[in-house]
């Protein structure tokens, strides 16, 4: 794992902390499921996507935008280097 | 089949071209093209003869004015609001800058397609920097001011309740954005401050115009681009195999107007969602996710499975991403990319707590 990759994975989780409708208690484990526990909302999901997009500079392909690919922290950063290794 | 899927698919050969889309906004030079003389040089400036009639017939017609023009803000913007004329245009550009970048700030400040914009100016020199930069907005000579109420993408406009409170329902939009932009903190505590209602109902007699011109003028979140005619609609209305059911949105600032449409046909095992669309207005407000969660409940309490038509085009990404995180998955695709989607409805989001929810039909 390099450095660029480590900095995205640190953005993409500062950023789901920073909407989590949750106490600041609340610690993210890399494979917590922000959907099913209630941490975001869908609404939310676009704009995961729109943050992750911008920052990685990947357009992600219409068949994967599915919600599991984003439902953790672990599951955006496997899409990323999907990407990465594709490139 | 109806005579709408008929159409040509995007991506595949049309039989025949597309017909060209209604003019959405007509953007203004100011020196020598709405008024006589150039402000900057000291002219007692005055505006053309019928200018006046011609931007307030356009804006009872839904059509909206901004400006593009080279002159200093405060003088320019003066002098609209001495001749009365200042309320009517939307994100003024009038600076030192090139056009094309003015012109596409308009274009991204009002979210409707470069196409839709046409642009009017006494210079051949800007109308070919523009024409240069978005090669899809159509450029006009001043001279020619005359004859746009005749202009076959300006004549052909359909004119709806909503038209008519269009350039107000936009300027409601710049209140709420400020209100946004200066908002601190999460989007969806922005929009908890709203008060939100989100009506949806059986569609009307009265809605049916609207409800064509939804078909027509929404491309991004639209889950196939199909057009639907009145009639058309109509004949779905009164169907009892089908619901054509409309969504109003309002909150504080007031209403977007009728926004959203979905036309769904009751097979005898499934719903099927043959179009569903919002205006791109609603976009950051959820609303799209909200109407599919109704319709998925209202399957699951019939006691069937949920599907969709999708047919992706250019611009409705967004309403892919709307179905795929709502957890439709796609069950077959056609040769021509059309995709059918189906949802199993064993989870279904909760609506969003910002927004309250009005269900009549």
């Amino acid at each position: 794992m390099d450095n660029q990759f480590n900095a995205l994975c640190q953005q993409i989780r500062e950023f789901v902390e920073a909407n989590m409708n949750v106490d600041d208690e609340v610690a993210l484990k890399d494979d917590d499921n922000i959907f099913r526990l209630g941490y975001v909302s869908s609404l939310f999901a676009m704009r995961l996507l729109n943050f992750i997009e911008s920052i990685s500079g990947i357009t992600v392909a219409d068949e994967d935008i599915v919600l599991p690919n984003f439902s953790s922290i672990d599951a955006m950063s496997a899409l990323i280097q999907k990407y990465r290794s594709a490139a | 089949m109806n005579t709408a899927a008929d159409m040509p698919l995007d991506g595949a050969t049309p039989a025949k071209p597309a017909k060209p889309k209604a003019i959405k906004c007509v953007v203004w030079d100011l020196d020598h093209t709405l008024w006589d003389g150039i402000l900057a040089e000291g002219d007692a400036v005055a505006l053309k003869p019928g200018v006046v009639e011609l931007i307030k017939a356009l804006d009872a017609r839904g059509i909206l004015h901004s400006i593009c023009s080279r002159n200093t803000h405060e003088d320019a913007w003066r002098q609209l609001e001495q001749f009365g004329l200042a309320e009517y245009f939307l994100y003024p550009q009038i600076n030192w800058g090139a056009k094309s970048a003015g012109i596409a700030n308009i274009q991204r400040e009002l979210n409707i397609g470069m196409d839709t914009l046409l642009f009017i100016d006494d210079q051949p020199f800007e109308r070919d920097e523009v024409a240069a930069a978005h090669p899809s907005v159509s450029c006009l000579d001043a001279q020619e001011y005359g004859q746009l109420l005749e202009h076959p993408r300006i004549r052909s406009v359909v004119i709806t309740e909503d038209a008519g409170r269009r350039r107000q329902m936009y300027l409601e939009d710049m209140e709420r954005r400020q209100a946004e932009s200066s908002h601190e903190g999460m989007p969806e505590a922005f929009l908890a401050t709203l008060n939100m209602q989100f009506h949806i109902a059986a569609a009307q007699e009265a809605d049916l115009l609207r409800a064509e011109e939804l078909t027509v003028r929404t491309n991004q979140l639209n889950s196939t681009g199909i057009t639907y005619g009145m009639e058309e609609l109509r004949s779905f209305m009164h169907s009892p195999d089908h619901s054509l059911l409309i969504c109003e949105l309002t909150d504080r600032y007031g209403s977007y107007g009728k926004i959203g449409l979905t036309l769904v046909a009751h097979e005898p095992g499934h719903d099927h969602i043959k179009l569903l669309l919002m205006s791109c207005r609603t976009a950051s407000r959820g609303v799209g996710s909200v109407l599919l969660s109704h319709l998925m409940r209202r399957a699951a309490a019939a006691g069937k499975r949920l599907r969709a038509d999708f047919r992706r085009t250019e611009r409705n990404r967004q309403m892919l991403v709307t179905y795929q995180f709502s957890g439709f998955r796609e069950v077959s695709k056609s040769e021509q990319g059309d995709i059918v989607f189906e949802h199993d409805l064993s989870f279904i989001q909760d609506d969003p707590s910002y927004i309250e929810i009005r269900v009549e039909h």
